[in-house]
């Protein structure tokens, strides 16, 4: 079996030598090529965590993170990242003085070889604009193109988040809770947004609101405590007395 | 579109006119000295503005760039190196670039204050190093080299010697001034390309948020390290024309305070617009040649005006003069509100003068200025009281009219979440 990305005995402990914590304990999960899958827990379960060793923002304390059956543990996020895994940020995180289109481009040109060029003008690169241009239309910033993305309204920010890890055509995209403070519609929109965007891509989310990961995920991963308890269906997650245990806001979404 | 089309040609104006209308003196020196300025500027903002690298060492390109152009000049003189004069920038820039690679190397790995404190570092460390060395950096009288020497040589090769047929003195203050004047607008014009190429947007990337611009495949330390190797080519250029230009270079070209003039030049004119360190270079070699021949206080002055921008222009003369709120808030005074809040910043800037300079005379080291306030009646003590009135005067003026022109609140959106 061939997982597009795989988490293997992954342990990882905050502190120095004898006020260790630890964070994640032998995480073992698999993601299936194409597969949607999301990973929820309470507050400090260490999903965070293990989104920062996956995108090389951490190096773990033990184990292998594997992407498309090559060992990137240890390696530099921009290295990780040209080797076909994107990811959003919780907190927006955008390059605020430049447009919506230069965020997009810039993220286009991260993986194109001829990020470093100094000798070809950017507008000279027409292909890079109009995927970026693209990009911006089916986050629906198209009208948006020339603002400042430090000027743009929350809802707004967190479409181009997903844009710009979209932008550089990453196989398998990581998203941290990507409708983190957003009202009931603007959720729903952004749902049907990941979801018509990473088509044929595999991704892995970390999610709150328990309508978004039971209205987008394939497979549900629970972790608590550092380690992975349940992994399964939504329908399976939901109906398993162990995670309503530790997790009970897992039960709430019945509806 | 037209508008930037306007200032490259308003630019080209500039630099071409005092060549063209004075023969000689000081406004040639001025306008030499600007040109090197403007291009230590506008390179020094391909860090700062660009990239977000505030760099404390910029001079160790700048300067050894100019070492290795002056060497070069002292090798042609001696008709031991066939290089024309007028091409001797690019040995500059091959020297600051070089320098650059080693030392962008070892400063690249992060931006922010560690990225500061190691420029400082390596100032001090290269600054240090040159007294080592006297025979490469001439001790403490530094390398001279004789323009005029140098291009004899020159004029034996044909090209050069077709023009001479012209009549033209390749050595004059004219032909130097007309050298640097192309010199500023080839490399301003470099710079200006540069930032519109993918290395130039990305170096906004990592300026804005270096974590990201990791996370989309871009490695921020290459970028730092290839911005700062053209950082140091272009002031390289500059170094080499400041050696052409004084026909000496010593120690002090590689020091701090050289390169914390760079700094507050590019700060003061703005590191947010293309075109801002280029006021930054005019207003700091006015400063620091036109000012300071009237009075040793120069700096002070020079210091004021960096900490007033500091504080209440941090975009620079640049923002002020593309600030289109300013037009809306000066309307709300009508045309006599505005005659006076000129007035009262006249009276302000005035007493300031006026008590630094008396202060300076009091100190025993009195400039031209200071001569002419003594020359009121009663002398020095009517020149403080009457400065110390004028500027509070001022300032209280200034301040009433700052609460009239207070702009009404306005619906902008608030940063954040909107409703």
């Amino acid at each position: 079996m061939s997982a597009a990305l795989a988490f293997r005995g992954i342990s990882h402990s905050f502190g120095r030598s004898g006020r260790m914590r630890e964070v994640l304990r032998e995480f073992d999960l698999a993601i299936a090529s194409g597969e949607r899958h999301a990973v929820i827990g309470p507050n400090g379960a260490g999903k965070s965590t293990l989104f920062n060793i996956a995108s090389g923002a951490l190096r773990p304390s033990a184990g292998r993170v594997i992407l498309d059956g090559a060992d990137i543990t240890g390696l530099a996020p921009f290295e990780i990242s040209r080797r076909g895994l994107a990811r959003s940020q919780q907190v927006t995180s955008l390059f605020t003085h430049l447009s919506v289109r230069d965020n997009l481009r810039c993220a286009v040109l991260g993986a194109d070889r001829r990020r470093y060029a100094f000798w070809r003008a950017l507008e000279g690169l027409t292909a890079v604009r109009a995927r970026a241009e693209a990009m911006a239309e089916a986050v629906g910033l198209a009208a948006q193109l020339d603002r400042s993305a430090g000027e743009l309204p929350y809802a707004a920010q967190r479409a181009l988040e997903i844009g710009v890890a979209l932008a550089g055509d990453a196989k398998v995209i990581l998203l941290d809770e990507p409708t983190a403070g957003m009202s009931q519609i603007e959720s729903r929109a952004m749902v049907a947004l990941i979801r018509r965007l990473t088509e044929g891509r595999t991704l892995l989310l970390v999610e709150h609101d328990m309508d978004v990961v039971f209205g987008l995920a394939d497979r549900v991963s629970v972790l608590a405590g550092g380690a992975l308890i349940a992994t399964g269906t939504p329908d399976e997650i939901r109906g398993s007395p162990q995670v309503r245990e530790v997790y009970p806001t897992a039960k709430n979404a019945d509806a | 579109m037209t508008s930037r089309r306007f200032q490259w040609i308003a630019f080209a104006v500039l630099l071409a006119a005092p060549p063209l209308f004075f023969e000689g003196g000081f406004p040639l020196t001025l306008a030499s000295q600007t040109g090197i300025a403007i291009i230590l500027a506008l390179s020094y903002n391909m860090l700062l503005g660009q990239t977000g690298l505030l760099s404390f060492g910029h001079a160790v390109y700048a300067g050894l760039g100019a070492y290795a152009a002056i060497h070069a000049m002292k090798l042609i003189g001696a008709g031991s190196l066939p290089f024309p004069v007028a091409l001797l920038p690019l040995i500059g820039a091959v020297a600051g670039g070089a320098v650059a690679v080693l030392l962008g190397y070892v400063s690249s790995r992060r931006g922010g204050l560690t990225f500061a404190m190691i420029s400082l570092g390596i100032g001090e460390m290269v600054h240090a190093a040159a007294a080592l060395f006297p025979a490469l950096f001439g001790g403490e009288s530094g390398v001279t080299a004789d323009r005029a020497g140098a291009l004899v040589q020159n004029v034996a090769t044909a090209t050069v010697a077709a023009v001479s047929q012209l009549g033209l003195d390749f050595s004059s203050a004219r032909a130097v001034c007309w050298l640097i004047a192309a010199w500023t607008l080839a490399s301003a014009l470099a710079m200006y390309g540069f930032t519109r190429t993918p290395l130039g947007r990305l170096a906004n990337a990592v300026r804005d948020n270096p974590e990201r611009a990791a996370q989309i495949g871009v490695d921020p330390r290459r970028v730092r390290w290839l911005m700062m190797i053209a950082a140091g080519a272009f002031a390289g250029i500059a170094g080499s024309l400041s050696a052409i230009l004084f026909e000496i270079v010593s120690a002090e070209n590689l020091g701090t305070p050289a390169s914390a003039a760079i700094l507050i030049a590019a700060f003061i004119g703005g590191t947010g617009a293309f075109f801002g360190p280029v006021a930054g270079a005019l207003v700091y070699t006015l400063m620091s040649s036109a000012i300071a021949a009237i009075t040793p206080a120069w700096p002070m002055y020079l210091g004021a005006l960096f900490i007033l921008i500091v504080l209440k222009a941090p975009g620079g003369l640049a923002s002020i003069l593309e600030d289109t709120r300013l037009s809306g808030i000066f309307g709300q005074l009508g045309s006599a509100g505005m005659a006076l809040t000129g007035l009262s910043a006249l009276a302000v800037l005035a007493g300031f003068v006026g008590l630094v300079e008396s202060a300076y005379a009091l100190a025993g080291s009195p400039g031209t200025a200071a001569g002419w306030l003594a020359m009121l009646p009663g002398g020095r003590a009517t020149s403080v009281v009457l400065s110390a009135a004028l500027f509070m005067a001022g300032r209280e003026a200034w301040r009433r009219l700052a609460a009239r022109r207070r702009p009404l609140p306005n619906a902008a959106v608030e940063p954040g979440r909107a409703a």
